[in-house]
């Protein structure tokens, strides 16, 4: 590796020249390049030189690897794909081979040295180039996903004391939680004594997400407020039913249209009639 | 990547006084490091618990909070960890422990493996005259 | 620390303060199970025993199994001496944490705040006399 730095140095100011001409034909590198000033640039090449040096000369990589990952992460989240650096490293590849066989022909055993070197130096950098991309990217999803989820769950008042939950959308473990935060969170700013969550929306229903549903029902009523799910088609019904998970102790309905005029019954009696129903769902 | 600790907290745990007082040290040191309303009380909660399990089954023991900066993965990636010490008699079989319903004494069963749902990472190493361990860490986002 | 028990009519109220110990817990216990089955002095305007017990949990932060379970004994035992419980201010992130865990309140009634629980309490009360022995 040393050998290779050695050869790189002296070798530094033509491979580079020729580099930069490759970069200015990459048009997203071309436009990072102009965003910066001449002095910027040459900080930057200062640095990354200093960097490169450390983790080829002196075995320290972690800088220069932190180096590079922060570079991919930017060029992740500017949205250029990965595919764009690859150009680069063959042109830096082909050209450092070609100047390594002019110089050592009568050594080809040094050649391969350096050969080795350089594949060795540039896999590892390419590696952890790839895995900062995909993190950047990954995170970069979960960012949108947890915009989504956000927008995706609105809760609505219909009148005092009623609000209304459409769960659109699969339910994982994040998600369920996220709902249930913020429907407890309207409960008590709302002061909702009955809740319609209308699960239409939710194309599986599995025990996994029965038991999020049913917890959050057992929280909302530990706040004063009860829950009817809605929207339970024939589908989930059997589905429930012979996977057992039926969400015992949550009152079920087919369609909202039923739970509003379940709602309306509740609310109409009043308070005691709903306690009446909970007492005899309880004794059942 | 670097996983660094600041100092920790340490706290006796031996009767239902202290127990608040542990919880309460979890909620405040959790409060810092930017955990929402509703994590700090399922911190708070697993401590709870897991606090009485070791004042009733352990004889009591101790505590410590330590904030960690950085996992595996992710730098920079801020979380609790909350690691529980007795030197009681121990749990012969920390596995059947952990199932919802099991119980060896006046409780409901519910310290172990409710702690464990409320945190995202847990861990219980127990020898039998020993004594147990609990290592539990909660993660910001 | 002991918890303060108002007496508002025929219902009493215990506003929780804080954390509170297991042994404030059982003490919580014996005061509200003999106030709620004391009937008032002679003279009084109120001739009956407190018919309900409203618990307020809104300064809570915290509600782990054995708290939960001794306020559903609480409510179980005051139950046997002909009084409702309504359990008001539980705050959404213990009811989440109370959810996780497993842990019901199955035994009292419940109320988004301290008036939704006495109006609770009142319709409960006025429904028993109603429909007596139901």
């Amino acid at each position: 590796m040393r050998e290779y730095w050695d050869f790189y140095e002296k070798n530094r100011d033509a491979v580079d020249a020729t580099l930069r001409a490759v970069v200015e034909k990459i048009p997203a590198f071309a436009q990072v390049m102009r965003s910066m000033s001449p002095a910027q640039l040459a900080e930057q090449e200062k640095r990354g030189l200093a960097l490169q040096r450390q983790a080829l000369v002196e075995g320290n990589w972690r800088p220069y690897l932190e180096d590079l990952a922060a570079q991919a992460e930017n060029f992740a989240r500017s949205g250029i794909p990965f595919s764009t650096w690859l150009p680069l490293f063959t042109s830096f590849r082909v050209l450092l081979r070609g100047r390594l066989f002019e110089a050592y022909a009568a050594d080809p055993a040094r050649v391969a040295r350096i050969l080795d070197g350089m594949n060795h130096y540039l896999d590892r950098a390419v590696g952890v180039l790839g895995d900062a991309y995909d993190l950047a990217k990954e995170r970069l999803i979960g960012q949108q996903q947890e915009a989504i989820r956000e927008l995706s769950t609105p809760i609505l008042q219909l009148r005092e004391g009623l609000l209304i939950l459409p769960v659109v959308g699969l339910v994982d473990t994040r998600r369920a939680r996220q709902i249930t935060e913020s429907l407890l969170l309207r409960i008590r700013d709302r002061r909702a004594e009955l809740v319609i969550m209308d699960i239409t929306g939710v194309p599986i229903v599995d025990s996994k997400v029965a038991n999020h549903l049913a917890q959050a029902c057992e929280a909302a009523r530990l706040m004063g407020a009860q829950v009817i799910v809605t929207g339970i088609s024939p589908e989930i019904a059997q589905a429930l039913v012979t996977i057992g998970a039926e969400m015992r102790g949550v009152r079920t309905l087919a369609d909202l249209q039923s739970g509003i005029e379940e709602a309306d019954r509740l609310q109409g009696f009043g308070r005691s009639k709903s306690l009446a129903h909970e007492a005899a769902a309880e004794t059942a | 990547m670097a996983v660094t600790m600041a100092p920790e907290s340490r706290l006796p745990v031996r009767d239902d006084g202290e127990i608040v007082g542990a919880r309460r040290a979890a909620r405040a040191l959790a409060a810092t490091l930017g955990f929402s309303e509703t994590d700090l009380t399922m911190i708070a909660t697993a401590v709870s618990e897991i606090a009485r399990n070791m004042v009733e089954y352990g004889g009591g023991g101790e505590m410590t909070f330590a904030v960690i900066d950085g996992d595996g993965r992710v730098p920079g990636r801020r979380g609790l960890r909350i690691t529980a010490t007795d030197h009681g008699p121990g749990i012969p079989d920390v596995e059947r422990a952990m199932q919802d319903g099991y119980t060896t004494g006046r409780g409901l069963g519910l310290g172990l493996p409710g702690a464990r749902r409320l945190m995202d990472e847990f861990r219980v190493e127990s020898a039998v005259g020993v004594g147990t361990t609990v290592s539990m860490t909660k993660w910001v986002v | 620390m002991r918890v303060p028990i108002l007496s508002l009519g025929e219902v009493l109220v215990a506003s929780i303060q804080d954390a509170l110990t297991d042994r404030g817990w059982r003490q919580l216990q014996a005061d509200l199970l003999a106030q709620a089955g004391r009937r008032p002095p002679p003279g009084s305007r109120r001739k009956t025993a407190p018919r309900g017990v409203v618990i307020d949990l809104s300064t809570m932060d915290v509600m782990d199994s054995y708290a939960t379970r001794s306020l559903d004994g609480i409510a179980r035992m005051l139950a046997l001496r002909g009084a409702e419980t309504v359990v008001v201010g539980i705050q959404p992130g213990v009811a989440f944490a109370m959810a996780q865990l497993g842990l019901g309140l199955a035994s009292a009634g419940t109320a988004v705040d301290l008036e939704a629980g006495l109006a609770l309490l009142a319709e409960q009360v006025r429904g028993d006399g109603r429909h007596h022995g139901a």
